[in-house]
């Protein structure tokens, strides 16, 4: 909850950066440093995949998890990456290429940017001091990061099979855990409520990686439409589980499947291995994220049929290659006498249901297609893709039906095999709704290149290429950007109802607000001192008895510590007087507001 | 001007070729439709971020480090014990009739996310102990009772 936490948590996320940069380097390089900055969205990605992937093994082979761990273990990837790009014969790159020139989008594309920028700056204040209170969040996830904050290993009691009272999901895989570990490491605590931000740097890096790998690709005309629709989505915004794993999941999805649909017709080998990665990450993030992984190696085998021979050996050693990265954690399950955790998997057990069939298939219709859900989205996603099949774009187009239709199948058997779930998009009963996270926001980061695929073909433009822009249009659409970027913290700071802001600056929470400040003419309490725990209060409140305070009392103070004190002091001066007592008997004595006289 | 107007004509002209021009109309639509869609829905996204910052900053300290919605039952008893615990404590959890259920799993679920790094064991060989509406007696004769919740909830130690 405070600023410490807070550049804590900024720094860790800049570390996942570096570590990212540093696989990416072997794995791709860049020209120049500018290129780096361009595709920082996807480096981050890769070094929070990557570090979960690591981290994990470390935790299954029993290594104990703290900071040297973590440190080390982002070390020694940078270190795998400096060394391939090595191999590789990369040179140190310039800062920038000969013709490069700075950014420069359109007026129209400028104020959607300016929107974005809003987006995120009300992202982060609605997330930096919220509560986590939702049950999935605390208990799939945040219980095994405290335990490995505090504990630093899966102990047996949360990760294995001796827990004593309370439900168990065990199977889950400690990858995002291990991300919520290091961030309370980095916070210097286990800050639940400042934790929260991970997800605005995650959406951050994100956004950042669809941009930045589309950037050169489609115009900005094209891309930041899409981007900022799918940056607001209902199903998104209001994600039903605030501090669960269904953003990460969706999000090394998302760009796995944009990196293999870019794959298709570029060819570059570093896109394959970056989505080998990400998708590494997500099956170590989510069980689901097998099940979606699936569904885009699917998706992405039917996008190469015509040319199945050179493509096919590629896609399967990039779905074998992310398998082996989770297998380590697979391998620890299997060995693990886990209880049954109710899950239905058999074919057989899910023929037996099959009046289920129907319904769940309309489910998963809707899940996918609620207008209150997804807005426009999924329909312009598919409009997209049915153009891209007549207009020129033909593989990103079978890549993104296929995807999308798996993405239902699988939906449908979700809900169908599980008996358990309701048919209903209710989440607390059924997760039809979130698990369509991930095929949405797949399908907005695929979108902009499809549409800008079919443009191409069907156009007379040859290539993309940047229009010029003259130096005032330049700056009035910068300027655009500029001021949304103070606009925001402005309107919070003067109360400018428009934006329906409070005016005042952002506080910053501790234990300290239980303490009231004296009130002249009002009666006052003598605190000798606060403690965390009552042998300790209660010896201090000896400590004060022994020096004359006969009535010096411990209670709570409503902020998680113990109040040592003597209260019902008639007014300040007398406070004062009974302070100067206690100073000389060894004691610190403060005074507060009384307000129970 | 006259430049403009002739790109605009020739623009509009293209749209009306067959089927690129369709094809392309189609383009139009789908990046309007998600310009206007993003831009109506912005001001219904910051809203609730706004209002959704602003209670969290009405909550309590506690308030906002438990996140609780019920889960803890009667979080004065929770809050007594972690004040009584040392870190390194062990403790066990004892359900009676009464809250053998979803409840008082949940309930004990939130114990071991709440109260770490103190670690739950087996009732039996634990010195602290949380009984939820079980029979007291049962604990020992050196159980001493530290706080007393609501719907028979208590915490205590067990003396030697």
């Amino acid at each position: 909850m405070t600023l410490r936490a807070i550049t804590g948590l900024a720094v860790l996320h800049v570390f996942f950066l570096g570590v990212g940069s540093g696989i990416l380097w072997g794995l791709r390089g860049w020209r120049a440093w500018t290129e780096l900055a361009r595709l920082a969205g996807v480096a981050y990605l890769l070094g929070v995949a990557s570090l979960m992937v690591v981290l994990t093994l470390s935790l299954v082979v029993g290594l104990p998890f703290g900071p040297p761990l973590v440190l080390t273990c982002g070390l020694a990837l940078v270190a795998v990456g400096i060394l391939l790009g090595w191999l590789r014969g990369r040179r140190l790159p310039p800062l920038r290429p000969p013709t490069w020139r700075f950014p420069a989008p359109s007026v129209v594309s400028a104020v959607l940017i300016a929107a974005v920028v809003v987006y995120f700056e009300a992202f982060f204040r609605s997330e930096r001091l919220a509560e986590l209170y939702d049950w999935d969040a605390w208990f799939t996830w945040t219980l095994k990061a405290k335990t490995l904050f505090y504990l630093g290993g899966m102990e047996e009691w949360v990760f294995g099979t001796a827990a004593h009272s309370g439900g168990v999901l065990t199977s889950y895989p400690p990858g995002f855990p291990a991300v919520q570990a290091a961030s309370f490491h980095a916070m210097g605590s286990a800050d639940v409520v400042t934790l929260n931000l991970n997800y605005w740097f995650l959406t951050l890096g994100f956004a950042a990686a669809v941009a930045g790998l589309l950037a050169p690709r489609v115009r900005s005309v094209i891309l930041v439409p899409v981007l900022l629709l799918m940056l607001v989505l209902p199903g998104l915004t209001g994600i039903p589980v605030p501090g669960g794993a269904d953003r990460p999941l969706a999000y090394f999805i998302a760009t796995a499947a944009l990196l293999i649909v870019l794959w298709l017709d570029e060819r570059h080998a570093w896109q394959l291995a970056a989505a080998a990665m990400l998708l590494g990450g997500a099956f170590l993030t989510k069980r689901e994220g097998l099940l979606l992984g699936a569904c885009v190696l699917v998706a992405g085998l039917a996008a190469t049929w015509g040319y199945r021979r050179s493509a096919w050996p590629r896609l399967g050693a990039t779905g074998l290659a992310a398998f082996a990265l989770a297998l380590p954690w697979r391998v620890w399950v299997e060995t693990q006498s886990f209880p049954d955790e109710g899950l239905e998997t058999s074919v057989l057990a899910t023929l037996k249901n099959v009046d289920r069939a129907l319904p769940a298939f309309e489910l998963a219709l809707r899940a996918m297609f609620g207008y209150d859900l997804w807005l426009v989205l999924p329909g312009v996603a598919v409009l997209a893709a049915l153009l891209g099949l007549v207009g020129g774009a033909r593989r990103p187009a079978v890549f993104a039906l296929v995807f999308l239709g798996v993405a239902v199948a699988a939906n449908t058997w979700i809900t169908w095999s599980q008996t358990f779930f309701g048919l209903t998009l209710d989440y607390s009963l059924n997760p039809a709704t979130r698990f369509m996270v991930t095929p949405v926001l797949t399908a907005a980061a695929v979108t902009p290149l499809l549409l800008e695929r079919v443009w191409m073909a069907t156009s007379r433009e040859r290539a993309l290429s940047a229009r010029p822009r003259s130096r005032r249009s330049a700056g009035l659409s910068w300027a655009i950007v500029g001021f949304a970027l103070v606009a925001y913290p402005g309107a919070m700071l003067t109360g400018y109802s428009g934006m329906r802001l409070p005016g005042q600056p952002p506080s910053f929470p501790s234990r300290a607000e239980c303490i009231r400040a004296p009130v002249a003419g009002e009666p006052v309490r003598v605190v000798f001192g606060y403690e965390r725990s009552y042998p300790d209060a209660d010896a201090l409140r000896d400590r004060a008895r022994r020096a004359g305070f006969d009535s010096a009392g411990v209670a709570r103070d409503g902020c998680g510590r113990l109040r040592v004190f003597v209260d019902a002091v008639p007014s300040i001066e007398a406070g004062k007087a009974l302070s100067g007592e206690a100073r000389k008997a060894d004691l610190a004595p403060t005074l507060e507001h009384d307000p129970r006289e | 001007m006259g430049g403009a107007r002739g790109r605009i004509s020739a623009f509009l002209a293209s749209l009306r070729e067959w089927p690129a021009g369709a094809i392309r109309a189609g383009v139009i639509v789908c990046v309007l439709a998600a310009a206007l869609g993003g831009l109506a829905r912005l001001d219904e996204t910051l809203g609730p971020f706004d209002w959704r910052a602003d209670r969290n900053a009405s909550l309590t300290y506690l308030d906002r480090e438990y996140g609780d919605r019920g889960w803890a039952l009667d979080r004065r008893v929770i809050e007594d014990a972690r004040l009584w615990m040392p870190r390194d404590a062990e403790y066990g959890i004892v359900l009676g009739p009464r809250w053998d259920n979803l409840d008082g799993q949940v309930a004990a679920d939130f114990l071991k996310y709440f109260l770490l790094p103190r670690r739950e064991v087996h009732a039996e060989s634990a010195s602290w102990v949380f009984c939820y509406g079980c029979d007291v007696a049962r604990l020992g004769a050196g159980f001493e009772i530290h706080f007393r919740g609501r719907g028979g909830i208590v915490f205590g130690q067990r003396r030697p």
